[in-house]
Parts: C-alpha cells; structure tokens; sequence
C-alpha cells in the first residue's frame, strides 16, 4: 500500500521541502501527507486551501476564464507554497500541496519536480 | 450473509467501532437503522465502510468511466471468493496502485460520515467476515471520527439546516437573483434535483462521493437555489429503497422544475444522465434505467451517438499515451 506514500515521500526529497499533502478538494481533507510537523500540520493547511483553490476557480468562473489552473503559488516571508490540483483521468477534485523553505528552494526545479510526481501518481 | 455473528444488539455504531478497534478485531460490522452500512476491519483499522448514502468503489471507478463495467464486474466475480478484487485490478493493469488506494480511501471517508453519525440502532458483528475488496488501504479509527466531526462542522459552516440531507430537493422556480453563477457539478444537481430525489439518491445517480454532494445541496440551499421538496417519501431513510421507481415518471416532471426553461435542461441533461445510466446498467447496485423521457425526442437521439463518439475519442487518447 506504498504506492501513494512512495510519492509524498518523493516531494519531500524535493529541495528545501517542509511539508507535502495530497488534499481531496471537496471534502478538504488529506488524504495522505508527509513532512509537517507539531508547528506546521498539514491537514489544517489541506482544509484551508481547499477554499483557496475553489476561491481561485469561482473567480475564473466569474472572468469566464476557460482555462485550467497548473498550480498556484504563494509566497511568505520565508516559504512558498505550491498548490498543482491533479489532472489525471480519475484525479479530479484532487491538488498537491507543498511547503517549501524559501532560502533553500529553487522554484523552478521544485514546480518540475511536482510535475514529475503528479504523473507518476497517475490518478 | 453470515450466520455466525454475534448477537444484534442496540447501540451508538462509532462507540462499539472504538471498542472493536481498541480489541484490535477482525470482521464486518452490520449497522441498520436510518443510514444503514457496513464497517470492515483487519486488526482493528478501517479496510472498508459501505453504505447506501454514498457511491461505492465500484461505482465511483465505472461511473467516473475510469473502468469499464465489465472490467469492474468480472474482476468481482474472480477475486471476491479470495477477498482480492483490489489486488486483481491493479495486477491486471486496469488500475495504478496509487490511484485505487485513493479511490479506496476517499470511499471509506465518505461512506463513513453517514454510517458513524448514525444514532444508537441496531449494529451486529461478524468475526472474521473479510469484505471481497480485499486489503488495500487502512484507516485508524481515531483518524475517522475526527474527520467525521471535521466534515460534519464544515456542513455547517455552509449552511447550517440540515433539513437538506435526507429530504427530496427541487430547484426554486424562480432564482432569488438577476445571476446566478453555478459550478458544472452544481449544475448537474440542479438539472437532476426533481422533487423527489433526495442528495443521496443524486450522489448514485451521478457518481459523485455522498459528503460532496450534500455540500453542494447545501451550498444550493443557502443560495437560495434548491430547497426542500417536502416531506422525504419514506420516513427519512434517505430513500434509498424507493427513490429509484420513481425515476421514469419524474423525468416527465422535468420541465415544470427546469429554472431556465425546457431546452437547456433537456440539452445539458440527456448526455449525462444517459452515459450515468448505461454505465449502470448490470452494474452491482440494484437501480431502474432512468430513461430521459422528456418533451422534445431530440435528447437521447442525440445522446447516443454522443455517448459513442466520446469511446472513441477517449481509446484514441489513450493509444496516444
């Protein structure tokens, strides 16, 4: 039963990596997650971005923009945070969450790296 | 199925589950009463939870199209006596692990919200009693509660009247607003809400997790959108049992619910219902074909050589992969 947790644990070989979730985005909860810990738990940070995501897609209802979102970014003072929702055959209502420390992050390979994992994951 | 559990007695389904858990058990938990189901466990962790208010694995992977009826049911009949119809999926390369263990897990959480917050009723546990799924993922009980209170608060959070739950919901005939932006799911709810279907009677027909669907329902409800068609036609057991008859006539009642006029409800309608029903068909829950049977002839004309073009096109994508 790996097979899931083999790919959480492949985002947090990702550089400066604090945290990875895969978030079921209707229900907002995780369904799997590794990393995180006592002052950064994943499964409240699952919960809220789900609105984030569903904020993101009513707006581009709204601008009737028909495109897909390939991932959101945000940024703090000393992390980023990257959302990828899944775009697989059975993957949707699913997105990726990442926490990733600032300093030691390099954006670009980790956006890559979250693609990577997205595919193998195949949902 | 089994003669040999023990003793049916009255009691609170999530109290005796932590007493199961706690004993570290193998078997299945019958829960009857308003949402009836069932709870598999392997030492003590969740493997499986069914229950009538939320789509099942089976029906989640053939209604989504991700399998085939067919796959889906011969895999059943091969690997149910040796509890290893997961396993047999993904070892025939229909499925990646992966994907199954999530489908699995988003089933087990859905299905529970509705078997765990059932009040005290009538449970029964069998011993031993392994569900045909096999072993696929597992989950904590502890982990299931919290998120069953987690989804429960989140329900209220959007509109706290629960009234929506288990009762047939109609769209309002008129909108309480001059616009109204609604999301493709929501849409597909409006379009099937007729009055007598209730939310999980929508969540089967549509393929959709039970919990999701609710939220929408009450989403809807708190934007003044869809309400409560009156009192549910069987004493709140979430029609389950009756609501499928019904569908033949209330397709004819379509229309006068339509919000926006016969045509695009017909349109946007026929497709989906359509592919909803032949993905059904000799599928494992016992349901009706719900024939569109609506006032302009064009709907299912056009819904069939719809449902084949979108075959083809998806085997063509694949052969591309």
């Amino acid at each position: 039963m790996a097979d899931m947790d083999t790919a959480l644990k492949d985002a947090m070989q990702i550089e400066g990596a604090i945290g990875v979730a895969l978030v079921d985005y209707s229900s907002g909860m995780a369904l799997g997650v590794a990393g995180g810990g006592k002052d950064f738990d994943l499964n409240v940070a699952a919960a809220g971005n789900t609105d984030v995501v569903r904020a993101k897609l009513r707006t581009m209802e709204m601008l009737h923009l028909n495109e897909v979102i390939e991932d959101i970014l945000i940024t703090l003072d000393t992390q980023y945070h990257l959302i990828r929702p899944l775009t697989g055959r059975s993957g949707k209502g699913l997105f990726l969450y990442l926490a990733l420390r600032k300093d030691r992050a390099n954006l670009a390979l980790a956006r890559h790296h979250m693609r990577r994992i997205e595919a193998e994951l195949d949902v | 199925m089994s003669e040999t559990g023990r003793q049916p007695e009255i009691a609170q389904p999530s109290r005796l589950l932590s007493q199961l858990a706690d004993a570290g058990e193998t078997g299945t938990l019958y829960v009857d009463g308003g949402s009836s189901g069932t709870v598999h466990l392997i030492d003590g962790r969740v493997s499986c939870v069914e229950s009538p208010a939320a789509p099942g694995v089976g029906a989640l992977l053939t209604t989504s199209g991700r399998l085939a009826e067919h796959t889906w049911q011969a895999a059943v009949q091969t690997g149910a006596a040796g509890h290893r119809v997961g396993r047999l999926l993904v070892e025939q390369g229909h499925l990646m692990q992966s994907e199954l263990e999530l489908c699995v897990l988003g089933a087990i959480y859905d299905a529970a919200f509705f078997v765990l917050t059932t009040a005290a009723t009538s449970v029964r546990f069998a011993p031993g009693e392994l569900h045909w799924l096999g072993r696929v993922v597992e989950v904590e009980v502890g982990a299931l509660e919290r998120e069953t209170s987690r989804r429960g608060r989140r329900l209220d959070e959007i509109f706290p009247e629960s009234s929506v739950d288990h009762a047939p919901v109609t769209p309002v005939p008129t909108p309480p607003v001059q616009r109204v932006v609604l999301t493709a799911a929501q849409w597909e709810l409006v379009v099937h809400a007729d009055g007598r279907r209730t939310a999980a009677d929508l969540s089967r027909l549509l393929g959709r997790p039970g919990y999701a669907t609710l939220q929408e329902v009450r989403r809807l409800s708190a934007a003044g959108l869809l309400r409560n068609a009156g009192p549910p036609s069987s004493g709140g057991d979430r029609g389950a049992v009756d609501a499928p008859p019904d569908e033949g006539a209330s397709a004819v009642a379509d229309p006068d619910h339509g919000v926006t006029g016969p045509d695009p409800v017909a349109e946007g309608e026929s497709p989906t219902r359509t592919r909803a029903a032949t993905r059904r068909e000799g599928g494992h829950r016992r349901q009706r074909d719900p024939q569109p049977s609506g006032p302009n002839g064009a709907g299912p004309v056009d819904a069939v050589p719809d449902d084949a073009l979108l075959g083809r096109l998806r085997a063509a994508l694949k052969a591309l992969r």
